[in-house]
């Protein structure tokens, strides 16, 4: 894995929320997919600038859909995982099984 | 006649910072989730939540527009602006001493409204250059306020400095926001 290609903590739980919401991934169901699976709180600002690096080092491909009322007029932002943000995603995953393997931790200690 | 949008004054202000791109789709999500909050929160819980959506974005939302806009250029861009409204208020500042002989809350509310125009002049020529510019300008004109309330703050009275805080980066957006739909409209007339 190039150095370029290696994704912080928050990209990969980004991604993993697109993984899951499918079809339906836009910014605020990104957000409360993350809100209510990791009890972490977030602003919707942080989730488009990540998911923005994410459009810019191809991991990701967005368009636009539909305008409606409840929005405002507004048009929603959809976004989906592309082969090389589940390729950078696995090589993620796969690095940290990597260092892991062999560790005797206790984590009910910690 | 009762209000249930989300809060007006905060959105406007909030739209101020971001790109045309961005905007639809952050605000369109903040409007709809709001609506959503407000039938399970009232409308006191949901504009709450909305109010610190809002704050709490404006970090990632301005860095973001910095790193779009390669920041270093951006950047120059920006005190480019930030150095024609110093410029703009001196010499404001030199002609209105010697016309106007008024008493000194006057004066500064004078000189607060000209450095009002002073910073949307300097946020319409920093997009003229970078369009992300206005944002790092605001943040330079907010910095620069505080830095100067900490280091002077007996020379002026502390209203006006802390109102300098605060118009001085919505004046650099607002300047910013003109030049963005001036471009705007001469693209359609071009047309």
């Amino acid at each position: 894995m190039a150095k370029g290609d290696s994704l912080g903590q928050f990209e990969q739980i980004v991604l993993v929320a697109l993984l899951r919401l499918g079809p339906d991934g836009y910014g605020m169901a990104v957000r409360r997919e993350i809100e209510e699976r990791t009890g972490r709180s977030l602003s919707i600002g942080a989730v488009y600038a990540t998911l923005e690096r994410l459009e810019a080092k191809g991991y990701v491909s967005s368009f636009t859909g539909e305008a409606t009322p409840e929005r405002g007029g507004r048009a929603k932002r959809f976004f989906q995982i592309e082969s090389n943000g589940q390729r950078a995603l696995r090589d993620s995953q796969e690095a940290i099984r990597r260092m892991m393997a062999g560790l005797k931790i206790d984590w009910r200690t910690i | 006649m009762k209000c249930t949008g989300p809060p007006g004054f905060a959105t406007w202000l909030f739209s101020l910072l971001l790109p045309r791109r961005d905007k639809e789709m952050l605000l369109g999500d903040l409007i709809e989730e709001h609506a959503l909050l407000a039938s399970s929160l009232g409308l006191r819980g949901a504009s709450q939540w909305y109010r610190s959506q809002m704050l709490r974005s404006i970090g990632p939302v301005m860095w973001a527009n910095i790193r779009r806009g390669r920041w270093l250029k951006t950047l120059g861009a920006a005190w480019i602006g930030y150095f024609a409204v110093v410029l703009l208020v001196m010499t404001g500042d030199i002609v209105m001493s010697k016309l106007l002989s008024t008493d000194e809350q006057t004066y500064s509310l004078v000189s607060l409204a000209a450095g009002f125009l002073a910073m949307t002049l300097g946020g319409y020529l920093a997009a003229c250059i970078r369009p992300g510019a206005p944002a790092a300008l605001a943040l330079i004109a907010a910095l620069m306020g505080v830095a100067s309330l900490m280091i002077t703050g007996d020379r002026a009275p502390i209203w006006y400095q802390i109102a300098l805080i605060i118009i001085a980066p919505v004046a650099a957006l607002m300047g910013g926001q003109i030049r963005i739909r001036r471009g705007g409209l001469r693209r359609k007339e071009s047309r």
